[in-house]
């Protein structure tokens, strides 16, 4: 004879919530003490649920606990709560010097980058960056300036700041 | 590269790398156009010939120095000029 449902484990009965819909779970929930002591005592179902209400996707990339993953999940939501797009929080004016040669800019791990060219060239020969979580802490913004060695002639460039501080160019 | 300060990354074992097909140098400026981006360890390199299809994927371990060609069409030629990665 087949187990009943409600005589699963409840590690088995987590792993099978943890497949449903936001509305499924919900409804589980309804429908018994157990299952609703099981759906609000599992951290990890906790954490699927608040993801799946906000609209947050997470791949669950090794690295990181459950409890750590909600209490970023936390900070996430705390600060769009606290977003005010109409307060200007900091003004990043670029300097003349730095954007009459500008080429592209874009942001990469809180930097703010600018990536410069020759005149009459599309080709990058440095790039400019201002770090954002340091202009916000301090209240000003403050330009950095790396160039490449002139002799290099770069054909194509990418970025990975938030993870290895990278940079990598085509040369 | 450091991206912040502009020298050679510190976990890099080798801060340039050649992309080679065939024992020669890729030509990158023969090159239509060359996307690369990073993915972990890994950085993907597409280099495209003026066509539609990437004439080149390179798989490159930024941090080993490994190139790993994963992709070549047999339809283009080159060689000569040097076409190295910065780290």
């Amino acid at each position: 004879m087949a187990p009943h449902f409600l005589n699963l484990s409840t590690e088995l009965l987590i792993q099978i919530f943890s497949y449903g819909s936001l509305r499924d779970i919900g409804a589980c929930a309804r429908t018994s003490r157990r299952l609703h002591d099981i759906i609000s005592g599992s951290l990890y179902l906790r954490y699927l649920i608040r993801t799946k209400t906000t609209g947050v996707c997470d791949p669950f990339l090794p690295g990181l606990s459950i409890h750590e993953r909600l209490s970023v999940l936390e900070r996430w939501e705390l600060a769009w709560h606290d977003l005010d797009l109409r307060k200007s929080t900091l003004q990043c004016v670029v300097p003349r010097d730095i954007s009459v040669s500008v080429l592209r800019y874009e942001i990469h791990g809180g930097c703010f980058i600018g990536t410069r060219r020759l005149p009459a060239d599309d080709r990058p020969l440095g790039y400019n960056y201002v770090d954002l979580h340091d202009a916000v802490k301090h209240g000003y913004v403050s330009w950095n300036n790396v160039d490449l060695h002139q002799s290099l002639s770069v054909f194509s460039y990418c970025f990975n700041v938030e993870e290895y501080n990278l940079a990598v160019m085509l040369v | 590269m450091d991206f912040k300060k502009g020298s050679d990354h510190p976990l890099a074992a080798n801060p340039n790398i050649q992309l080679q097909s065939g024992g020669k140098v890729i030509n990158i400026n023969d090159a239509y156009v060359a996307q690369m981006e990073v993915a972990g360890d890994n950085i993907v390199v597409m280099i495209t010939q003026a066509r539609a299809l990437p004439d080149y994927i390179f798989l490159v371990g930024w941090k080993s120095g490994e190139v790993s060609l994963v992709r070549f069409s047999f339809l283009c030629v080159t060689h000569d000029l040097t076409c190295n990665l910065r780290f």
